[in-house]
């Protein structure tokens, strides 16, 4: 199975290089292929969107989100408008192929706390998603 | 009745049934833009029919299918701190048990 880590980072986000050059560092060791994706509107005309912030939208909330998600919607409205119309970077993305189907798991937000923990479980993860050990 | 008069008698019924049977019509009332795709059909040859389907293909939703609900289930989301968490073993394990139900 193939797995792919794509990283979702702005050039204005020192927290992104960071993560960046742990995740290259692990590419290299263990061979899993890492593809960074700039996602800014600042250098492009076109509007290039992370894959977290519209699930901020109500549209998302109604469709998929659980009923404590609902409320606390209808409860801060404008927060979460503003948080639709900003973008939250670094999104990290790991995706495989399932028999077919397209499984993905989506990580937002990054912090130095526990970060060698955090690298060490998402190798785990991949190494459960490709059944060898890495 | 002799045995050759009966054998002529069953030769002709059964000459009889299958020119019914087996006979074809005049004149099919057939549209122009068909009329090739049902000769290739009749003479066998599906190989052009089946490739013009792979290049044009037609997918068939039935009413009441959620193709959205389907499309998001594949995506879990997850913020940081929950895979900078000690427990996040058990619920990898979870979650691919999860799949594996799913998937039978």
């Amino acid at each position: 199975m193939a797995v792919t880590v794509r990283l979702q980072f702005r050039p204005t986000c020192p927290r992104c290089d960071e993560l960046i050059e742990k995740l290259m560092e692990v590419s290299a060791r263990t061979g899993i292929e890492f593809i960074p994706e700039m996602v800014s509107t600042e250098l492009e005309t076109h509007l290039a969107s992370d894959e977290v912030h519209r699930t901020y939208s109500e549209e998302w909330m109604k469709e998929h989100g659980t009923q404590k998600q609902r409320a606390l919607y209808e409860k801060a409205k404008p927060l979460f408008k503003y948080l639709e119309d900003s973008s939250t970077v670094p999104v990290l993305i790991v995706e495989w192929d399932d028999g077919g189907k397209k499984r993905q798991i989506i990580i937002k937000g990054f912090s130095q706390e526990k970060f060698d923990i955090a690298v060490k479980n998402l190798i785990y993860m991949i190494s459960r998603i490709t059944l060898r050990s890495l | 009745m002799s045995v050759t008069a009966m054998n002529d008698f069953v030769n002709f019924v059964v000459d009889a049934v299958l020119k019914v049977l087996l006979r074809r019509p005049a004149k099919e009332e057939v549209s122009v833009s068909l009329a090739p795709a049902l000769n290739l059909v009749r003479s066998g040859e599906f190989a052009e029919l089946r490739g013009r389907h792979a290049f044009y293909p037609k997918f068939l939703v039935e009413e009441g299918m959620k193709v959205k609900g389907q499309a998001e289930g594949e995506r879990i989301y997850l913020s940081w701190r929950e895979l900078a968490s000690d427990k996040f073993f058990e619920d990898v394990e979870k979650m691919f048990e999860m799949l594996q139900k799913r998937k039978q």
